[in-house]
Order: structure tokens, then sequence, then C-alpha cells
């Protein structure tokens, strides 16, 4: 029952030392990190513990792509509470991966945030429940218990149930889930990536569940994309180039080598005290493949795209929700590197 | 000796009784293991439901305690920190199987100041001081406060890990209690499932291992520790395509006991598991004991029946070789005096072999036979040595016979009244006929055609003699019929064995042609005439010589004119068969003379002969002599 204290914290002093040592250590590095007057690494916080939603950074390096584009950088995970956005604000973080709908709220609450790629362009968030609850529309939530995540996460739900009309009772959620495999909540909010191939794990067969897709329902709120402050994008701008150029570079080197990229997934999992098991990274590692490729059955979108529609859907949606006051103007928030 | 007699035997015995123990190892490998099945079924059922059992129980007394501690603070709701601290000592103190517990409120129930309220005491390392903390988390999202929350009723929640407290992986059972119904907090009781996991590793299986799986069927507990929390059986099940493993995955966290035969997700060999369910936490307490481990001792068994009757096949065999080393041996030396015996060594012998039995007797018969074939082969050699010898001789009978004839051709050169020639074809080596012909003045020729009854030795005796008789007693001044009246009185004298010889005598007057003769039986001579015809001259008739001592012989003339031909003749040419048996006869014979008469003697004699032996079917029938004689033609 007591939480688990920084261990990450500990190991990223560790980290931290271990790059520095590194790079000083390659000469060839350091003279290359001269040049572009970068002597330190710069953050890249990922938004959860290690996994492969996030393979596509553990491959850039892995494989050295952030140090061939000229950037020398080093992964913090996350744990869950902390927040990524809050971090680039303190200035504990250079980058980091987070959600379009949470950017545009900091962003509304006067964040100077700046998306440098987006690089998932299709939600998997899902709604499951059982199908021996009845729930067979969204209409039938009424007054049941629907598990939530808290904060940013639930946006897109909140949003699916505002214009719906439905009011459940929402119920908090952990990562855990426990409370649905039990019965306690009667709709609980997955990720297609993660909760519910954890549901499938723990020996729930697909035809039991039925599963409300937010994307499907017109809710495209694409998730994961890189961000940094403005003051990072305005004065370092050739590390946000480096670090959006090799990031694609380790996607594209992920999504083609899936078993050595499982390896160094599994490794990082282990080294972080993450339990997971190599069929759940692989369902994730492709799950989120298909999220990076774009609305299923549309054109694969361009790399790390983000189109004033899709970001106009989103603030237009978390307006009329009343989550931010204003929309913030596209071309401040989206600042992508090649442009 | 590729498949000699021994090996034959060997395979002959060997081969079947291979069958039978290899069939009684089959159906002892079937029984064997059946009941180690059976055995290891009973054993690990039982053993996996005793664990089962008292891991429930232990659950069980530290649920009571959580559902006991939220009964009484249903009833009394305390003023101030101290009871609560008092009663999680009290928890602890009286059950050890309580690693920590809590009292958790809902935000502002325990004092409206306060958002969340949740003193935490647990246990230090190795059961050291109780140690205090106040829980800063948000747990109000957490399982073990928001499964008795939502679902009304104290329960268990799945295992996790702990990272703070050294992972150490724990679960925690919570009662919620409330205040005139409302929700206010839960206790909480956490159990730590490394005592679990030690007990477990703990447990004989006799080869293999147990664990646990949770309600999720996620690894509670498992020999490898990457599995514990990480793999579930049916992420193991998806990751190696284990369509068998997914299914017992489902009855185990369906609660269900069994025994269930799987491949190994590691090592892909046969594996048992035998699960039971733990009830009050809704785990599954399985035994995994690989197939050979439950055969260990059934193989260990059968090896060494396997080796003893190997051992008793060997011996087996090893006593056929003997024994047939025993047999063979003589056997062989007797196969290798045959073949001595064939290469002709007749006084080759096998050695004693000693035994009164079918071989021995063999060896002695082998002996005995090659002692008779060595015999036999000499009395045949003998044999043939002297028929060799006899037959030399004989060919010598017969060159001194053939020397007894006339040999001259022509016989008288000299003599121009006449031409003469005679042949003749003998039917074995020693012929019976003879002819001859000498002057017995100077003018007047003796002629002799004779037939000496029988033929080979004998019968050429018999004809020297008479050849000798009739050449002393024909002198000159005595008559055919003189001549031959004395010839035969002294052959008849001489005649033991009764033989006798048909003979034509004549005396030819070379200067006039005329012929004077006597006949002792003889076939009568032909005349061609200068007509043409061929006569038959009639011939005396008197009785064959040399059986009649006191017989008187006639005598009757003829003359040949010039150019005229006499011819003689034994009755082997006109009794000539032909292959279908008919004789050639008188007719036939004067026939072939007719045809041939006014050719020179010579060709008459040999054209005959020829004829005759081409006429009749085999050459031996009988002696076949000719003699021609032509008055020469006038002028």
């Amino acid at each position: 029952m007591r939480r688990c204290i920084p261990t990450f914290a500990r190991l990223a002093a560790l980290l931290l030392v271990a790059s520095i040592v590194e790079v000083w250590a390659d000469p060839s590095v350091a003279a290359e990190m001269d040049a572009r007057h970068e002597t330190a690494p710069v953050v890249l916080q990922l938004h959860w513990y290690p996994q492969a939603q996030f393979a596509g950074y553990v491959m850039a390096e892995e494989k050295g792509f952030f140090r061939k584009a000229g950037v020398a950088v080093r992964l913090r995970w996350s744990v869950a509470g902390e927040r990524p956005f809050q971090r680039l604000v303190d200035g504990q973080a250079d980058f980091c991966i987070g959600w379009l709908s949470d950017a545009i709220r900091q962003r509304d609450a006067g964040q100077p945030l700046v998306n440098l790629a987006q690089v998932f362009q299709r939600s998997s968030a899902l709604l499951v429940t059982w199908r021996r609850s009845g729930i067979k529309t969204p209409e039938d939530m009424n007054g049941r218990r629907v598990g939530l995540w808290g904060g940013d996460n639930d946006v897109q739900v909140l949003a699916f149930f505002h214009r719906r009309h439905v009011q459940p009772i929402v119920v908090p959620q952990s990562a855990s889930i426990v409370p649905f495999l039990r019965g306690a909540v009667d709709v609980a909010s997955a990720m297609h990536y993660n909760e519910y191939h954890k549901l499938i794990e723990a020996g729930v067969s697909p035809d039991q569940l039925h599963v409300f897709s937010l994307a499907d329902d017109g809710l495209a709120f694409p998730e994961d994309g890189i961000y940094c402050t403005e003051s990072t994008r305005g004065d370092r701008s050739a590390a946000c180039l480096a670090l959006a150029t090799a990031s694609r570079q380790g996607w594209d080197y992920a999504l083609g080598h899936e078993t050595e990229t499982l390896d160094a997934i599994m490794r990082h999992c282990r080294a972080a005290n993450v339990h997971t098991n190599r069929n759940h990274q692989r369902w994730m590692l492709r799950s989120v493949a298909a999220a990076i490729r774009g609305p299923e059955g549309g054109k694969p979108a361009p790399w790390g795209s983000l189109s004033a529609d899709v970001y106009g859907g989103v603030a237009r949606m978390l307006l009329d929700e009343r989550m931010i006051r204003t929309i913030p103007p596209f071309e401040q928030l989206y600042q992508p590197v090649d442009r | 000796m590729a498949f000699s007699l021994r090996n034959k035997l060997i395979l002959a015995v060997s081969l079947p009784l291979l069958a039978v123990y290899l069939t009684v190892l089959a159906l002892e490998y079937r029984a064997g293991r059946a009941v180690a099945i059976a055995q290891m079924e009973r054993h690990l059922t039982a053993l996996t439901g005793k664990m089962a059992a008292e891991i429930d129980r232990d659950m069980a007394t530290a649920a009571q305690a959580a559902r006991s501690a939220a009964a009484t603070l249903t009833d009394f709701q305390p003023r101030g920190r101290e009871p609560i601290d008092a009663m999680e000592r009290s928890i602890l103190a009286t059950n050890s199987t309580i690693f920590g517990t809590a009292v958790a409120y809902e935000p502002g129930a325990f004092t409206t100041d306060r958002q969340r309220f949740a003193p935490y005491l647990h246990r230090g390392d190795a059961g050291g001081k109780l140690q205090g903390v106040e829980i800063r988390y948000d747990y109000t999202r957490w399982d073990w406060y928001l499964l008795p929350k939502l679902l009304g009723r104290p329960t268990w929640t799945d295992p996790y890990f702990d990272d703070g407290a050294g992972n150490i992986l724990m679960c925690t059972y919570a009662a919620p209690f409330y205040r005139q119904g409302k929700f206010q907090g839960v206790v909480g009781v956490d159990i730590d499932t490394a005592d679990i996991q030690r007990r477990l590793k703990a447990v004989d299986t006799h080869g293999g291992y147990c664990g646990l799986v949770s309600q999720t069927g996620t690894f509670v507990s498992h020999p490898n520790d990457h599995y514990i929390m990480g793999e579930s059986i049916f992420s193991l099940a998806a990751w190696h395509e284990l369509a068998a493993l997914d299914a017992v995955g489902r009855e185990m966290i369906a609660g269900k006991t069994g025994v269930r035969r799987l491949s190994d997700v590691e090592t892909g060999r046969p594996t048992w598991v035998v699960f039971a369910p733990v009830r009050s936490v809704q785990w599954s307490l399985y035994a995994v004991i690989p197939d050979e481990a439950v055969m260990a001792e059934v193989n260990r068994r059968l090896n060494r029946q396997a080796a003893w009757l190997l051992g008793g096949l060997a011996l087996i065999v090893a006593i056929i070789v003997a024994a047939s080393t025993w047999v063979s041996r003589p056997i062989a030396r007797l196969a290798a005096a045959a073949a001595q015996v064939a290469r002709g060594n007749l006084d080759v012998r096998v050695a004693d072999y000693g035994g009164h039995d079918e071989v021995g007797h063999f060896v002695t018969t082998f002996n005995q036979m090659v002692g008779d074939l060595r015999e036999n082969i000499e009395v045949r050699v003998r044999e043939t040595a002297a028929r060799q010898t006899m037959e030399r001789e004989l060919q010598i009978a017969r060159e001194i016979q053939t020397s007894l004839l006339p040999m001259a051709r022509p016989p008288f050169p000299h003599r121009s009244e006449f031409t003469l020639d005679a042949e003749t074809a003998p039917a074995k080596i020693m012929a019976g006929d003879f002819f001859d012909f000498w002057f017995v003045e100077d003018d007047v020729l003796a002629l002799v055609m004779a037939d000496v009854s029988g033929k080979g030795v004998p019968a050429a005796l018999f004809m020297a003699v008479g050849r000798t008789v009739l050449r002393n007693f024909s002198v000159p001044g005595q008559s055919p019929a003189q001549v031959l009246t004395v010839a035969n009185r002294v052959m008849a004298a001489q005649n033991e064995k009764n033989m006798f010889i048909t003979l034509f005598y004549g005396h030819y007057h070379v200067k006039t042609g005329e012929l004077v003769f006597a006949n002792g039986g003889h076939l009568p001579p032909y005349v061609a005439r200068q007509d043409g015809t061929l006569a038959v001259l009639d011939a005396p008739d008197g009785p064959l010589v040399g059986v009649i001592a006191d017989a008187e012989y006639g005598e009757r003339r003829t003359t040949l004119a010039p150019g005229e031909m006499l011819a003689l003749y034994t009755d082997g040419a006109t009794e000539a068969r032909n292959a279908d048996g008919l004789l050639l006869g008188d007719d036939g014979l004067r026939a072939m003379f007719a045809q041939l008469q006014s050719r020179p003697v010579d060709e008459v004699c040999q054209l005959v002969l020829e004829k005759i032996n081409g006429y009749r079917s085999s050459p031996e029938q009988d002696d076949v002599s000719i003699l021609a004689l032509r008055r020469a033609a006038a002028g």
C-alpha cells in the first residue's frame, strides 16, 4: 500500500551521469557537440513507464540516431501522476511527449508549449463494457459506473458523453483493470494498445466485450506528439530539428525491426522494474504503428503532421466543454521544425 | 559364410525372443505409465488441494481481522488517531501472517479539515519493529480502496508490487466501514506473498514445481522471477501460440480443479499441470511436472528390466554360438573333405567326431562312402584298362585278319586274261566274311567267298582256320568238290564249338573262261552275260562247311564268255535292311549289279558296297563282301 517512491529519480541521476560520461568519452561526438555548442544532453520526458508506446524514441537512442543527428538525448520516464508539460515549464525537461488535447489546455492556461511533431495520427482511446452488462449504445451508459483516469485524459470521454447527453456515474480509475474485471465499474476507459489488451491477457476473450472507439465516434483526438517550450523552439532550433528527425528515424526503425525493438523495450522495462511481458509489448507496438499510420482506411498522414482542421476540431470540442476559454491560434501551438 | 548356420540359428532364436521382449516391455511401459500418471494425479491433486487450503486458511484469518476492525469502526467513531493506531497494532500483534494494515478514510470523513487520512502500520525488515507511516498518495483511485467501496463489500485485491518495500509482492484484503449507511473508508490488511512463495518453493513435487496465478491468470509465484506479475498464462499462451494452455488458464481462473497434459512453453516437452483454486482470493495454485519426471521411476524400472532381458538374450546367443560351433565344426570339416573329394582326393577321411548322434553317424557314413567310392573307381579303372587292352588286341587281330585277305590291287597285274577285285565291309571289328583267290596251277585261279557263322573274334579265328585249311588242301589236280570235301572233313573234325562256314569254292580257268565250282551252303553267284542279262548260277546244293564231317560236295561248271563277269557275295548284301525294315533281297542286289555290270570290277565292288551301305539303316547289321571277276574281252 506504500507508494513506489522514485526509483526513477535515482535511475535518472544515474542515466544523467552515464550519458555525460559516454558523450565525453566519444571524441567524435564531443567534437560534433562542440561544433553545435551543445555541451549537455537534452532531456526527453516520456509520459509514462517504459513501454512500446515509446518504441521510436527508445530505438532512436538505442541506434544512435539522436547522436548522429547532432543532439545528445536522455530519455526520462514518468511515474503515475507526473505531468511532463509541467516538467517542460519547470525546466527539468527540454522535450516531452504529450497529448494534443492536454497541450491545447496548457497553452490556453498560458504555458508556452509548442508541438514539434504530431506522432500519433489517430486516437487509441476506447470505452469498454462487458457484453453481458447490456450496454450496447452510449445512451445505455446513463447512470452506470464509468471509470475515468482523471485529468486531461478524460477530455475526450467527457466530450463523448456531453455530445450524447449521457450522464454516467464517473468513478476514478487507475492503471488497474481489476475493478472492471470484478464488476466494480460497468464501463472502463482503455487504450487500445494497453488496457484493452491487458483484459485479453487476463483471460477475457474479445467477444465478451463491447468496445466503443472514440475515434470512430468522431472524437479524433490524436494523442502522442513531441513538445517543447517556445524558448527552446526559438533558441535551439537545431536541437529541435535533430530531435524530431531522429525520432522519426527511430520510429521507422522500431516498426521495421519488431524483435530488436521488443528486446530493447523489455530491457528498459526490467531496468525500471515495470512488470510486463513481450506479448503485450508486441501488441502495443503493432497498435501504435496503426495510430501513427493514421485514420483507419484513410490515406496515411505525413509523419508528424497536424492539420489545422484536426486541431480546430479538438480545440472546439474543448471550448464546448468549457475546458478552455479561447482557442489558441494553431500556428502558435504547432511549429514543426521543417517549416 | 555370410549367413552361416550359426547366424541363421541366432536370428531364428533371437528375433522372436526380441519381439517377445519388446512386447513385454511395451506392455510394462503402458501399465507402468498408467500407474505412474494415476499416482502423480493423486499425489499432486492432494498436494495442491492441501496447499490451497492452507493458504486459504491464512487468507481467511487475515480477512477476518479486517472485517472485525471494519465492524468496530462502523459501530464506534474514534475521536483522534490513537484508537486507530491501537487497533492496527492489535491486528499485527494477533495475526502473524499480516504484513501491514491501514485504515483509510474517505476524504473529509475522519475530520472535516483533512482531505485524506490513512495511517499505515507495517512490519519492518525481517519481522523487526513495527513502522507507522501515513499514506500520502491518492489512495482513492487504488484497487484496495476502490473495490470495497464500489462493490460495497470486503474483497481481496489482485496481487500488486510495492516498489518501496523492496519488491514485495503483496495483496490486500479491504473491508468497508460505514456510518449511518454512508461509506466512510476501508480497513485493509496486507499479505506478503513472499511467504507463500517460499512455502510453495519448499513443496516436494517429485521433480516439478508449484506456483500461483492470480484471478487474472497473472503469475504470483513461479520459478522464473521474470514471470511474476509480468506474464500471465494467457500472455504465454498467446506468445507461444498454445491454445491448450489458454484453455487451461480459463479453467484455472474459473476456480476449477483439474489435471491437464500440456507442452512446456519453454522446452516444448510434454508436461502435466495440476491445479486447485485458492477460493478466498480467487487464485489458482498449480503444480507443474514434466512427463519425464512422472515417468522417471517407470523408466528406471523398465531400463533395469530391459537390461536383464537383453543380458538373457546375450546369454542365449552365446549358447547358440557355442552349440552351433560344436555342431558345425564337424560339418565344416565334412564340407572341406567333400570339397577335396570333388577335386579327386579319395584318400581324405574326416577325423572321428566321437559323438554317436546324427553328425557322428554322418561322419562315419561319409568316410565309408568315400572308401566305397574309392574302391569303385579303382575297379572301374582296372576294367577300363582291361577293356582298352582287349580293344588294342582286337585291333591287332583285325589287322591280322585283314592281312589274311589278299591285299594287292589289282591282285594279278601281270595277267591280262581277267580282272578281279574284292571288297569287304565288316559289321564289327572282326568280320566273319572272307574271300580269297590264288593260282592253284598256272592257269587255274582258285576263288573263295565264305561267311563264317557268328561274328567277332571266334568267327575271325574260324575263318583263319578255314582259309588255312582251304589253302592247304587246294593242290593241283584236285577238283573243287574234292578240295571242299577234304576241307570240310578237316574243319568238322576240329570244330568243337559247332561253328560253320557257308563257302563257295571255284576254279577259274583263265584261258578258257571255264569255272568249276562247289558250294557249301553259300548263296549262288551271279554272272553278267554278254547279252546284258544277269544270271544266277545254278550252284550245287552242298551242306554248310564244318558241320558234317563226312559230307560229299558236288560241283558244276560254267564258262564266262569274254567280257562276262562273275559276281560273288555274302548274305550280308541280300539281308541288308533299310530304315523301314525291308530286306534288300536277291532282286535288289541283282538290280544293283545289273546296273553296274559294264563298269570295271573295282568300281563294281566299290559302288555296290556303297549302294548297300546307302540302303541299310546301320552299317553294323552284317558283314558284306563282294568279289567281281571279269574275263577279259576277246582280242
